[in-house]
């Protein structure tokens, strides 16, 4: 056992004995923790499905996913760029994006944010298509779309 | 998020900002005072008044009936005179009240700072023993139990939800962390109080280190020293920059500060709200890039030391080189938005009195930074800082931020079990939302002057210009 863990330990018993208790729920970003840390390889086989499933929403009719890893000012990600026909707006997909990215098997991750073009836009007028997990309850999506990582 | 949630100080309904208002009404009385007393010896002297006196002689018992009247409203016991010298001993107390206040939260403070600080010289010149002690113990006790040493290798799970627990600990006691960090001059000092005398007097002649540090912000700023600075190279950045819509709300903003930092390390974004003379300019200042080990990142640790020691940086040289270069005309309406490190370099540069000569700093923005350090921002700038109850990053100043009527802070309750997650620009965002619901009087101000003041809500036409700030490494 490393000597950080071992003080870990040493701190968490002290804390437990001080009376700290943790009856928060849990947060839908720390949901994913079982499962394995896909982001040595860029998550690449595990954004695949997510992309799949993008492809065949109503309106979509074009998409390109990739990961970025955490930075020190925010979370791993998902994001990419996503073409919708003209009659779709880029907010009413938002949802399935969380349904796709809680279902994949894509960790670390908390959010997904995806460039959102309309047929003709410039390359710089887009508007966006996300979705975080961030102080969202774990159990509500659970029940809602079924346990993180499908 | 609830508005319940929320927990807000300083801005229009602050304290400050009731003293100033008290302060105010005290002063209101006070001229009151003063204008019934000149009214009441004017009045006075119409017993005085030449046919008054002549009158005497065709009706004695009037006359003397109207000058008792006379002298009785003006200099009598019940008289003007009497209440103006009372209006004006309540003025007094007031003031006196309010300035007792005052001195109290100032007495307060200082108080704070000495215990913050001898508690962390005491942390400071026990940690090495503590650390020692604790190593060693921990070893005997499991070199004497190889059956514990065995489970916990064989259950490694249980050190990391150890590790959560310390994270939970600690995003659950934020006075505490902020108690801890605001005595890091202290820590500081202890832990150079431990070395032989001869040691360490030869080490701080060495390396330049100060022999005592009161706050935090001194230690940082002699931290800081040691890392050294640099020249800094400012250039536009690559390709077009997103033209987004004008921002409707707080959320908004914080979500194109959020398309800012997702872009390569340096970056910034200045988004032109609107055409001509109606034109506000917003810029976007993301945080900390890396802690050191990217030699060309202007925003990095040293940055981050010089920043909470109030020194200027590579990084706010490179924003004033950048709006410059963004041909920003001389007093024309700014709002500076930032997180973390972006955070701490806005309200930096809103404190500093030569970018306030060169800009109009209407409003500045800050979520997730430190500004504790920054005493006093010009009254016509703005300021809103955001932050989570569980992100430690705005504890680093270790000090709450000053309640002064155009400074407002707000905090939520983003916790959400790691301290990463804590600090990031999603959690941000989902904290700026909360704002935008807010009925709150300080932010519902401060919300209602940005909209006025054409940052907010508009649907003006946007351009945005982006650009790389990185440090001058050979």
């Amino acid at each position: 056992m490393s000597t950080h863990r071992l003080l870990a330990l040493m701190t968490a018993l002290l804390v437990t004995a001080t009376g700290c208790s943790d009856d928060r729920p849990l947060d839908a970003s720390q949901a994913g923790k079982g499962l394995p840390d896909c982001s040595a390889s860029e998550c690449a086989d595990e954004i695949a499905p997510i992309a799949d499933g993008v492809a065949v929403l109503p309106g979509v009719i074009d998409v390109d996913l990739s990961y970025r890893e955490k930075q020190i000012t925010a979370g791993a990600s998902v994001t990419g760029r996503v073409d919708v026909r003209r009659d779709t707006d880029c907010e009413d997909i938002e949802e399935d994006l969380g349904r796709l990215l809680w279902q994949s098997q894509v960790h670390p991750v908390t959010s997904i944010t995806l460039r959102c073009y309309a047929p003709g836009s410039e390359e710089t007028g887009y508007d966006f298509a996300d979705y975080a997990f961030v102080l969202k309850e774990a159990a509500t999506l659970e029940e809602a779309w079924g346990p993180r990582g499908g | 998020m609830s508005d319940e949630t929320l927990s807000v100080t300083g801005g229009a309904a602050g304290i400050e900002a009731g003293y100033t208002d008290i302060s105010l009404l005290a002063t209101l009385l006070d001229e009151a005072g003063d204008d019934l007393r000149h009214d009441a010896w004017h009045d006075k002297a119409l017993a005085l008044n030449a046919d008054l006196l002549e009158s005497s002689i065709l009706s004695p018992r009037t006359f003397v009936e109207a000058e008792g009247a006379v002298v009785a409203a003006t200099v009598g016991p019940k008289g003007l005179a009497l209440r103006a010298v009372g209006l004006e001993a309540d003025a007094l107390s007031i003031q006196v009240a309010v300035a007792l206040l005052r001195g109290s939260d100032e007495l307060t403070m200082q108080a704070m700072e000495a215990l913050d600080y001898s508690l962390g010289h005491l942390l400071g010149g026990a940690l090495p023993f503590l650390g020692l002690a604790g190593l060693a113990g921990g070893t005997t006790l499991l070199l004497s139990n190889p059956a514990l040493a065995a489970y916990l290798a064989a259950h490694p799970e249980l050190a990391d939800e150890a590790l959560a627990d310390v994270q939970g600990f600690l995003e659950d006691h934020p006075d505490l962390v902020q108690h801890l960090l605001n005595g890091g001059g202290g820590l500081m000092d202890g832990l150079l109080g431990t070395l032989p005398p001869a040691v360490r007097t030869a080490l701080l002649l060495e390396v330049g280190l100060a022999p005592f540090h009161g706050t935090t912000n001194d230690a940082a700023g002699d931290l800081a020293g040691l890392f050294g600075d640099t020249d800094v190279v400012v250039r536009p950045g690559e390709g077009p920059a997103p033209d987004f819509d004008a921002p409707g709300s707080l959320e908004d903003l914080l979500q194109d500060l959020g398309e800012t930092n997702r872009g390569v390390d340096g970056r910034i974004d200045i988004q032109v709200v609107g055409e001509g003379d109606q034109a506000r300019y917003i810029v976007h200042l993301p945080g900390t890039d890396s802690w050191g080990d990217d030699p060309g990142d202007a925003r990095d640790l040293t940055a981050n030391l010089q920043l909470v020691s109030g020194q200027d940086t590579a990084y706010t040289r490179g924003i004033t080189e950048a709006m410059a270069a963004a041909d920003i005309p001389p007093g024309a309406p700014v709002m500076l938005v930032g997180h973390s490190q972006g955070g701490m370099a806005a309200a930096h540069l809103a404190a500093d009195a030569g970018f306030q000569s060169t800009y109009d700093v209407r409003h500045v923005v800050t979520a997730g930074a430190p500004t504790a350090q920054v005493g006093h921002v010009a009254s016509g700038t703005q300021v809103l800082s955001l932050e989570n109850s569980g992100d430690l990053v705005p504890l680093t100043d270790g000090e709450d931020n000053p309640d002064q009527p155009n400074r407002t802070t707000v905090v939520f309750d983003g916790r959400t079990g790691s301290i990463g997650e804590n600090h990031s620009m999603d959690t941000y965002r989902a904290g700026g939302a909360a704002v935008d619901a807010s009925d709150d009087p300080s932010i519902g101000h401060v919300l209602g002057s940005m909209r006025d003041d054409g940052f907010l809500g508009g649907n003006s036409r946007v351009q945005t210009q982006s650009f790389v700030i990185t440090r001058d490494t050979p």
